[in-house]
């Protein structure tokens, strides 16, 4: 069952614009919208929630047209990265605040506001202003608030960049069962790779103000689609050559003189891009002693060497400048010094068609 | 130990040249202070005149009644400024800030067009029988324009350090907009409205040139003592200037004090 359909939904904002975008969301789906910043994530919420009126296109929610609906009767309730608790209020009264305006008997309320409190685990903070708490109370009591009015979807903005890495692995923990027992869509607008792995059914990554790819976190990230895709998700490598030559189940791809081997059938003569993820670049010494012949082979000088917590980036010299990441103290490769000449080996199914032109 | 720097000459030089405008500010007060509270006499009988008495109660408020038709019709105005763009918006916020760049002579004058007894305001009222010239509503009506821009650019500023996140949020858990701004937005600017209400009041009592302009009775205070200044000498001026001084610090102090604590949400009151 769809819950939120977006149809050629465009807006422009000053600097901002969201460009035809369209998006189908499932009852109960987690999707998490990432991008880099400035791309129109937020803007996206804010117009699902009703918050801003699309210039055209049409949003339907649960099956309605949803143009006609103030934000008040969506039924959709935010959560900002700031969190933006009412300052004027006590824990108790902002998760009350929705409450009492659906007309909810006292009693009634402040029975569900105790009940939220103690499932979010700040019971003790019932009377406390926003200002004496901390970044992650303040969080919780957001999404109490939020969830008080029992919203059809709920919408996160960054809700857990803010936070220190165990309170955001509790309230991803935290979440995660809310919506298993409420069956809540929810969209979140996230940066991070490990909350995408962590939360999401499904990923859309949004950048300039498109859609550019929707699926699985390891979709967006192993297999990109496109050129500003591949750059997102973190792949080292992305070239533009020409197609020379196409026997039925691979192509050779001329890049900067290299006969690079892609997995795959693209037209000969065809212009295409790209892309391989450091991660599938191996580094062999020169000369090459047991090498499968099968494997892509661009040898070159070892320029940079970029520590990292589990790896080492490595960038080579040369016409086709490719960088590795090589695995730290693995025992089996020795970590490559400037100036040594080695060969970078990488196998045709791991170079991946990024975008195909004429 | 580093050795403590005593003194900053940058921040004594800056304190020297500032002091400047402290201590006429203080004279001027002496000046007059000082002869009024050496014959306490001649002040208490002056302070129990009625014209006096009654020009300073028609001063305070017909400055209050300014407040209050700035507060029903200049919030409004303040919060639309701060919250929506649209095209002719910077001419509509030089248009409130007219009154501001004008000689108040000027302003006085357009007062008296407009609201005069033939004017294009002054004449349907008129017929009503409410009457501005030489009337309390005038006296109201002069106030309102020349303080209006100072309310209405202290709450905008208010309504503008309001996050629009909090609005959104509000209206997500269900509130309309009048409802969001009523229970958040308002209550979160309180400060800015009372310092704006207290400006504009400050500046309203203080109007003399355009209230003259479209009543000069019945007499407000500055107009009492500029009537005094002329006709019956410094003494009998001073002394009236004098009293309205005591009368304005009061109020400032008072309102001051009384508002202290209202709408802050910075510190835990739990």
């Amino acid at each position: 069952m769809i819950m939120i359909v977006l149809e050629q939904v465009s807006l422009a904002l000053g600097e901002f614009r969201l460009h035809d975008v369209d998006l189908r969301i499932s009852k109960g789906e987690y999707l998490v919208i990432m991008g880099p910043s400035g791309a129109g994530k937020t803007v996206l919420l804010e117009t699902i929630a009703g918050l801003r009126l699309p210039d055209s296109g049409r949003i339907i929610l649960d099956g309605i047209d949803a143009s006609g609906i103030p934000p008040e009767k969506r039924r959709i309730a935010i959560v900002y990265q700031d969190y933006s608790l009412f300052p004027h209020m006590t824990a108790f009264e902002n998760i009350a605040f929705g409450l009492r305006l659906q007309r909810v008997a006292e009693p009634e309320t402040e029975q569900r506001v105790r009940s939220l409190l103690v499932e979010f685990n700040i019971a003790h903070l019932i009377n406390h202003y926003p200002s004496s708490m901390s970044g992650g109370e303040q969080q919780r009591v957001a999404m109490a608030r939020a969830l008080a009015v029992k919203p059809d979807i709920l919408l996160l903005d960054e809700p857990f960049a803010a936070l220190d890495p165990q309170t955001r692995e509790d309230c991803m923990t935290m979440i995660l069962a809310v919506k298993k027992r409420q069956k809540l869509t929810i969209l979140q607008v996230s940066h991070s790779r490990e909350e995408a792995y962590g939360v999401s059914d499904r990923i859309a990554l949004i950048i300039d103000g498109s859609i550019l790819q929707t699926g699985s976190a390891d979709d967006i990230f192993r297999t990109p689609r496109s050129p500003a895709a591949a750059k997102y998700a973190g792949i080292d490598n992305i070239f533009r050559g020409s197609v020379l030559r196409c026997d039925g189940t691979s192509s050779i791809i001329d890049i900067e003189g290299h006969q690079i081997i892609l997995k795959g059938t693209v037209p000969v003569g065809a212009s295409v891009t790209i892309g391989i993820a450091g991660e599938h670049v191996s580094l062999a010494k020169e000369p090459r002693d047991t090498v499968d012949a099968s494997l892509n082979a661009v040898s070159g000088v070892v320029r940079d060497i970029l520590p990292m917590e589990y790896a080492v980036k490595i960038r080579m010299g040369g016409a086709l400048p490719l960088t590795a990441v090589v695995k730290r103290n693995d025992g089996r490769t020795a970590i490559p010094t400037y100036g040594e000449l080695r060969v970078a080996l990488f196998h045709p199914e791991d170079v991946h068609l990024l975008e195909e032109g004429v | 130990m580093a050795t403590t720097i005593r003194y900053d000459s940058c921040l004594t030089l800056f304190w020297l040249m500032g002091s400047v405008i402290i201590v006429i500010t203080i004279l001027a007060l002496l000046s007059i202070a000082v002869p009024e509270l050496t014959d306490l006499s001649h002040l208490v009988s002056v302070a129990t005149e009625s014209d006096v008495i009654e020009a300073i109660l028609i001063t305070m408020v017909a400055a209050l009644a300014a407040v209050f038709f700035l507060v029903i019709f200049g919030t409004p105005l303040a919060y639309v400024l701060s919250r929506s763009t649209f095209r002719w918006k910077g001419i509509v916020e030089n248009i409130v800030d007219i009154p501001l760049a004008l000689p108040h002579t000027v302003a006085g004058l357009m007062v008296y067009l407009l609201f005069m007894s033939r004017g294009p305001i002054g004449a349907p009222f008129n017929s009503i029988g409410i009457v501005f010239e030489d009337a309390f509503a005038g006296i109201v009506v002069a106030m309102i324009f020349v303080s209006s821009p100072y309310y209405i650019n202290a709450v905008r500023e208010g309504f503008e350090k309001v996050p629009v996140h909090l609005e959104n949020v509000a209206r997500t858990l269900g509130a309309t907009r009048f409802h969001a701004f009523r229970s958040i937005t308002l209550p979160l600017s309180t400060r800015h409205l009372l310092s704006g209400s207290l400006l504009a009041w400050g500046r309203a009592v203080g109007e003399f040139a355009a209230v003259i302009m479209i009543a000069y009775f019945p007499m407000v205070v500055s107009t009492l003592i500029y009537q005094r200044f002329t006709t019956g000498g410094l003494a009998e001026s001073r002394s009236v200037a004098f009293i309205m001084i005591v009368i304005c610090i009061a109020v400032f102090v008072i309102f001051r004090w009384l508002t202290r604590t209202v709408g802050r949400y910075d510190h835990d009151r739990a």
